[in-house]
């Protein structure tokens, strides 16, 4: 790990309790996020995929501490010092959170419909006692620009703004406290296609200029590709690859990503019944399968792969990095776009 | 052609009398779905997919009406205007659920959550069949286990909750292909679902067709999804279909501003643009204050002034069912 690491993450668990009946007794776990460990470089994109239910969300909730992790250390780099957010206080917590934001997934549910797009983005710069009055109000405006949206328009609410530029509101409130680190949360999902690309460029452009370092959670495959410097590959709680986008689609290394790059739809004709089909279910994280949790739909699957789980080792050549988690990782040869 | 043709919409207009206003959510739609074939509509958000879909099976929403236009549904032993049928007789109905099925996008809304979907499927079958409910039983366990349903002796018993996402969608499946039915319309059917579930599904689908020789409408929003799957195509943008042709042509060929602007937005998987994507700019617009002329010309690159904001674009046909509504290619 070099030196221009801003997050590192290192053996984070979240479990949720599954409670039943009167006393809610707990009856058992869902590990949805289960002893992961990834870094994220100043200025980087690091893509999050996986299927639904993978625990994207929970993982990037964690690292903003919305959610109180079970174990593990989430380590920030704040001009030099690491920091351990899960050892703050809640006071330490507020100023640190200050350099860690989040944009939803949902541009309709994220903005409360009762506050104008002024107060929405100003909130932040409010609550943590940097502007106020005038200055907020050109705080505001300039926010705005840098999203594209038109500051006369400051004083609408939400409602009165088209899904892309409701997702605009919610970056420009992620970006008012100048945060270093933004977990993307789907953020362009639920948008149409001609709006999607609209708001990947307007990211992009945002973190060239503010020097922003994303972590970008889709399942879509294709903006994770566009957008990512690396990306990581999460399968029931655990990453199972990451490596450098372009190796990792060209080359992968773990079959459940072979089988995720082969399931999309490619807007291509000519690909037509090239694909290979994953048979079964994604695997349930509050009882996944023993051994590799991938073994039940893993075409290369052998009898020690329903022991033992497979760990997380880089098998990258040539000083690159390349981890994955698969008992075969070295031995199979795995089919890539192109 | 004729002989081949299964539906026709000719000239269709749907539209919702509102307080706010009226919503033209169709407006002057013309299409033809061939006998086995897979016809493809995509468009974003709003531009009257699903409208056109409920149009043909007369399921309208309180407030929307076909106020023009003909769907002629093609039989052996003749024609029907199903704009014509009154939406809650007899004969509408009879063709919803037999000829003409439908599958949604959430499995939930169209399945009863408090009846078992062995129950809902039997329901169907002795509504179109006639059959012995034991018989009826047999047909939904044989049918759950030819849309891939693990143990359908087992499963026929199950409710909806008890059920993932892509296992309801194969009931839901299963329940539609129960009459074998002549065309299958599919909204947006894998669009809540994860990617390899998604494949799974559209797969069977696939194979579904090709052993029942039905015609499929396919909707979605997924260039992806209409490239695995069509044969033909259409692209609508605010409620006109501004391209249509063979599957190849446009992806290969697209000739619409719209559909090239789309294809090129898309980031495609293994096609990593260094960059920036080429993005249309602008919105799509309200739906109570429709642009003039070309619904496009806002956002349109080639947009010619004094032209494409006065009057509405013709449809030409530039190669053999290869259909654009555009200016650049003629009607000036
Ligand atoms: N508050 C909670 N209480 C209990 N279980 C939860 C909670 N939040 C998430 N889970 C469970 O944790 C697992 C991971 O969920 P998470 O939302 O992180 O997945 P995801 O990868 O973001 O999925 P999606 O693509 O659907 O957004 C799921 O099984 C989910 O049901
Ligand atoms: N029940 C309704 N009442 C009023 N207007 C409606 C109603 N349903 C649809 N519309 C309007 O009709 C137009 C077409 O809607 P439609 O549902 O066909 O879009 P769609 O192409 O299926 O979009 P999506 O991809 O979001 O499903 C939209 O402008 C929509 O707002
Ligand atoms: S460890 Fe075994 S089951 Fe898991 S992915 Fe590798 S080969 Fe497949
Ligand atoms: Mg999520
Ligand atoms: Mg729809």
């Amino acid at each position: 790990m070099g030196s221009n690491v801003l997050l590192e993450v290192k053996s984070l668990k979240k479990y949720f309790p599954i409670q039943k009946g009167f006393w809610r007794k707990k009856v058992g776990e869902v590990k949805a996020v289960d002893d992961i460990s990834f870094y994220i470089r100043e200025g980087e994109t690091l893509g999050l995929v996986g299927e639904s239910g993978s625990g994207k969300t929970t993982t990037g909730r964690a690292i903003l501490r919305a959610i109180e992790p079970t174990e593990g250390e989430i380590l920030f780099n704040i001009n030099g010092t690491l920091i351990n957010i899960l050892q703050l206080n809640k006071k330490e917590l507020k100023q640190t959170r200050k350099h860690m934001q989040m944009i939803f997934q949902d541009p309709y549910s994220s903005l409360n419909p009762r506050m104008t797009v002024k107060d929405i983005i100003g909130e932040p710069l409010l609550v943590n006692g940097v502007a106020r009055g005038k200055e907020l109000e050109d705080r505001v405006a300039e926010l705005m620009k840098a999203v594209g949206l038109r500051p006369e328009y400051m004083i609408r609410y939400p409602h009165a703004f088209s899904g892309g530029q409701r997702q605009r509101i919610g970056i420009a409130r992620a970006l008012a406290l100048n945060p270093r680190l933004i977990v993307c949360d789907e953020p362009v999902s639920a948008l149409d296609v001609s709006i999607q690309a609209q708001t990947l460029n307007l990211l992009q452009d945002l973190q060239e200029k503010f020097h922003l370092t994303y972590l970008f959670i889709s399942h879509d495959l294709g903006v994770v590709e566009h957008i990512s410097d690396r990306v990581a590959v999460m399968y029931t709680g655990k990453i199972v690859e990451i490596a450098e986008t372009e190796e990792l689609f060209k080359n992968p290394k773990h079959p459940y990503t072979e089988a995720l790059l082969a399931a999309v739809p490619k807007p291509d004709p000519k690909y037509r019944e090239t694909r290979k089909l994953l048979f079964g279910e994604v695997a349930d994280p509050s009882n996944p399968p023993s051994g590799c949790y991938f073994h039940p739909r893993c075409p290369y699957a052998k009898d020690i792969c329903k022991q033992e789980y497979p760990s997380l080792i880089n098998i990258g050549e040539n000083g690159n990095e390349h981890f994955v988690s698969c008992h075969f990782a070295d031995k199979l040869s795995l089919a890539g776009i192109e | 052609m004729g002989d081949n043709v299964l539906l026709e919409v000719k000239n269709l207009r749907t539209y919702f009398f509102l307080d706010e206003g009226v919503v033209k959510a169709v407006d002057g739609v013309n299409f033809k779905i061939e006998k086995g074939k897979t016809f493809g509509v995509v468009g974003e958000s709003g531009c009257g997919k699903s409208i056109t879909a409920q149009s043909i099976l007369r399921i309208l929403p309180p407030r929307g009406e076909i106020v023009e236009g003909e769907i002629i549904f093609y039989r052996d032993d003749g024609s029907v205007d199903l704009v014509k049928l009154d939406p809650k007789g007899q004969e509408i109905r009879d063709i919803r659920g037999k000829e003409v099925a439908m599958v949604f996008q959430e499995p939930m809304t169209a399945l009863a959550p408090v009846y078992t979907i062995g129950d809902q499927i039997i329901e169907a079958i002795l509504l179109h069949q006639n059959v012995t409910k034991e018989q009826a039983r047999k047909i939904a366990i044989d049918l759950l286990g030819r849309v891939g349903i693990p143990k359908p002796e087992e499963r026929v018993d199950a409710y909806p909750f008890e059920l993932s996402g892509g296992m309801r969608q194969r009931a839901m499946i299963a329940m539609a292909i129960s009459s074998n039915p002549s065309l299958l319309i599919a909204d947006e059917p894998t669009t809540a679902l994860d990617v390899t579930i998604q494949a799974q599904i559209l797969d069977l689908i696939k194979n579904l067709q090709k052993e029942m020789g039905m015609a499929t409408m396919l909707i979605t929003h997924n260039m992806g999804v209409i490239a695995e799957m069509a044969d033909d195509v259409a692209v609508m943008y605010l409620g006109k279909i501004v391209e249509s042709g063979p599957v190849n042509e446009i992806f290969y060929n697209p000739k619409h501003p719209y559909t090239v602007a789309l294809l090129k937005s898309i980031p495609k998987v293994g096609k990593k643009v260094k960059g920036r994507l080429e993005s249309i700019e602008g919105m799509v617009p309200d739906p109570y204050n429709l642009p003039t002329g070309c619904r496009f010309h806002p956002r349109c690159p080639s947009y010619v002034e004094g032209t494409c904001d006065k009057a509405e674009p013709p449809e030409i046909e530039i190669t053999t069912g290869h259909k654009v509504s555009c200016f650049l290619y003629g009607g000036r």
